[in-house]
């Protein structure tokens, strides 16, 4: 069975680190310029040789994003960029638009360019026809394909395939939306989308009014397909999420190191321990989610069809390790807590570890019952060793 | 350039020396009625194919294009394959949107009949010219441009092909959105209204999934004299949810123009004519990033 790269996702420097230390083997970025998601903390030059250097100290490899469907204006400057890419020791280039694969491929051919899901490759004769003609080295496949076009393509590709695992799903085909641009003109495939198709519409038919209706997806999260996408050769397994928290992709990453890293060294594993892998996925997850297509058409149990389902807020995270003192952690707080809650600790490679809090002062000392308020630094003693930087959650 | 109905003739009176007409059809009967108004071709959406929210065929005409624009999946490739070798016969354009109908046509030495259409994804003139050079006939521009930026384009890469009537694909979709929520699949007569906006999109799901369109009309018969003077000569006409007699008035008015009328008055009766809301579309509104 082939191990795949576990490929992360951050918005920035930070969540790059926090990526990397608590799993992933690679993680993509976007820069300044030429990226979707153009309201995610993008990356400058500086940031994206820092997370590079990070990176090769830790085994890992950062990609990044030139994935918007380019405008004249967009290819300004690109080759510049590219080879400045290249010098900060990027991997790999993540592109939408064909000119942009072939110029990469020119320009700086110590790169490899993975054709974005932008392009919705459903077969493998597309991206074999992409390999030929603008020489890419990978196809990130469509979010619409099952587990048997995962399969299929994957077998008979003549690149490497990248499958999503983790988080948002586009509801229309990626790339071919533009509800945003009508709606707001802002452009979608700019990074500017304002996710239109989570509002709620009157569904007519003809004059008469037969009921409301949405079509905002609900997020991805393919635990129960991992197992077979690593058994049909996928080569990076890739969660999305730019935009999301640091504790969302430390939770996220980690969760899936350890079951990849489980099925790897011992097959299918059991419904017990997938019960449990899963509880440690559903911890960093704020929104429902749904298996996408991998079990075939996603229907209307793929949609988020109530308002109070989308982007529920997600109370778990208690706060990360600032400093420890004589076995007392001092937690910069985020969530409320009490006397007698259990916490766990996730820290990076190792195992979580949890336990009941005992006790808590805030910064003058006081002891209290409860931590109310968020990004207060408060003291907890913790009975096993933890280090600055870890993450302490609700159980 | 020879194109249109072999059983009528009607094609071979229009003058198609330079600017070329081609119209989806709304529904396959309309070719001939087409033909006579303007059209130089005629394209038909292929059943089980194509992505338009219009009436599909299968029986193959000779001298009609077609629609094959889906997303194909792997267990489809023998079906497409087939089709193409169905159509090797004619010498119609064949609209498609997935890379991989590319690498099948030049199996059948069809490339030079193809034309990349991918709704979003052409917007500027490398990707128009990286596509061009693949040896196809035509890849149609984006039609979330401006007019600056579509002439440009034209400028660039003049055998374009640019949209320039017709209600605009604003989504597709894979999941059945209209029947999750009790609508019948096939059905032209439903539209989407956001809860907190006036106007109406057409919306359209069949078993490849879901499409919604423009509440309004893209009308283009004031800068279509623009692009050809840019040496754009390709237009491109999209009768989904257009009805039969406004599909060919839309043709015939777009025929005259280029032959020398007034646009402004062909617009205007075009207008008075028809409900429908005639927008410039994106023209002179530029998105944002």
């Amino acid at each position: 069975m082939k191990k795949p790269e576990l490929l992360a996702p951050a918005g920035d420097p930070e969540r790059c680190r926090t990526a990397i230390l608590y799993g992933a083997d690679a993680v993509y970025l976007g820069g300044r310029r030429f990226s979707l998601r153009s309201r995610a903390s993008n990356f400058t030059l500086q940031d994206i040789r820092e997370a590079c250097a990070f990176a090769r100290e830790h085994s890992a490899a950062i990609h990044v994003t030139i994935n918007v469907i380019p405008h004249e204006q967009d290819f300004e400057g690109l080759e510049d960029y590219l080879k400045e890419l290249r010098d900060a020791g990027v991997r790999a280039v993540i592109v939408a638009s064909p000119a942009i694969m072939a110029l990469a491929k020119k320009t700086v051919p110590e790169l490899e360019v993975h054709c974005s899901t932008q392009l919705s490759i459903t077969n493998a004769a597309a991206a074999d026809f992409l390999q030929k003609r603008a020489g890419i080295d990978r196809v990130v496949l469509a979010r619409e394909c099952s587990l048997d076009d995962v399969r299929r393509i994957t077998a008979s590709c003549s690149v490497d395939t990248e499958a999503f695992i983790h988080g948002g799903m586009c509801v229309n085909w990626s790339g071919r939306c533009t509800l945003s641009n009508r709606m707001t003109l802002r452009d979608a495939n700019r990074g500017g989308c304002a996710q239109s198709c989570r509002w709620r519409y009157h569904l007519y038919r003809g004059e008469e009014d037969t009921g409301m209706m949405t079509m905002g997806s609900k997020d991805l999260c393919a635990v129960h397909e991992i197992a077979a996408l690593m058994e049909a050769g996928v080569s990076s397994f890739k969660i999305e999420g730019r935009m999301k928290t640091e504790y969302y992709v430390a939770s996220i990453v980690s969760a899936y190191r350890h079951l990849i890293d489980e099925i790897a060294e011992k097959g299918r594993l059991s419904e017990e321990r997938m019960r449990w892998h899963t509880e440690q996925i559903m911890k960093g997850e704020n929104r429902e989610v749904c298996s996408g297509f991998y079990r075939g058409t996603a229907g209307r149990d793929s949609l988020i069809l109530r308002r109070d389902q989308d982007d529920r807020l997600n109370h778990r995270y208690l706060g990360k390790v600032e400093s420890v003192r004589s076995g007392r952690a001092v937690l910069v707080t985020r969530n409320p807590f009490s006397i007698g809650d259990r916490a766990e600790v996730m820290s990076p490679g190792m195992p979580v570890h949890s336990f009941i809090i005992e006790e808590m002062k805030d910064e003058e000392g006081n002891y209290l019952e409860r931590s109310r308020t968020p990004m207060r630094r408060i003291e907890i003693p913790v009975p096993f060793e933890v280090q600055p930087g870890d993450m302490m959650r609700r159980e | 350039m020879i194109s249109g109905s072999a059983s009528t003739g009607i094609w071979a009176m229009n003058n198609t020396e330079k600017e070329r007409i081609a119209v989806l059809a709304g529904s396959p009967a309309d070719p001939e009625g087409l033909y006579a108004a303007g059209c130089d071709e005629v394209i038909l959406a292929y059943d089980g194919l194509s992505l338009a929210a219009v009436r599909k065929a299968q029986q193959i005409l000779h001298g009609t294009g077609w629609m094959l624009n889906a997303v194909f999946f792997e267990d489809e490739k023998g079906q497409v394959q087939k089709v193409l070798a169905q159509l090797q016969a004619g010498t119609g354009s064949i609209y498609f949107s997935d890379p991989a109908l590319c690498a099948w046509a030049d199996e059948y030495g069809m490339t030079d009949r193809l034309v990349y259409r991918p709704d979003t994804l052409a917007v500027s003139a490398p990707d128009l010219l990286w596509w061009m050079k693949q040896g196809i006939r035509s890849v149609c521009v984006s039609p979330l441009l401006t007019l600056e930026e579509i002439l440009a384009i034209g400028d660039a890469c003049p055998d374009c092909e640019v949209t320039v009537h017709g209600h605009l694909p604003m989504s597709f979709s894979r999941r059945p959105l209209l029947s999750s929520f009790g609508a019948q699949k096939g059905r032209f007569d439903y539209t989407l209204q956001e809860e907190t906006r006036q106007e109406h999109y057409p919306a359209y799901e069949d078993e490849r999934g879901t499409l919604i369109y423009t509440d309004y009309v893209q009308c283009s018969f004031t800068e279509i004299l623009q692009m050809r003077e840019h040496g754009i000569h390709r237009f491109f006409i999209d009768g989904s949810f257009l009805g039969e007699e406004e599909l060919m008035d839309a043709v015939r008015g777009y025929r005259t123009v280029l032959d020398g009328a007034d646009p402004r008055k062909v617009e205007e009766e075009y207008r008075k004519k028809y409900r429908s809301v005639l927008s410039s579309g994106y023209y002179r509104e530029k998105t944002i990033e």
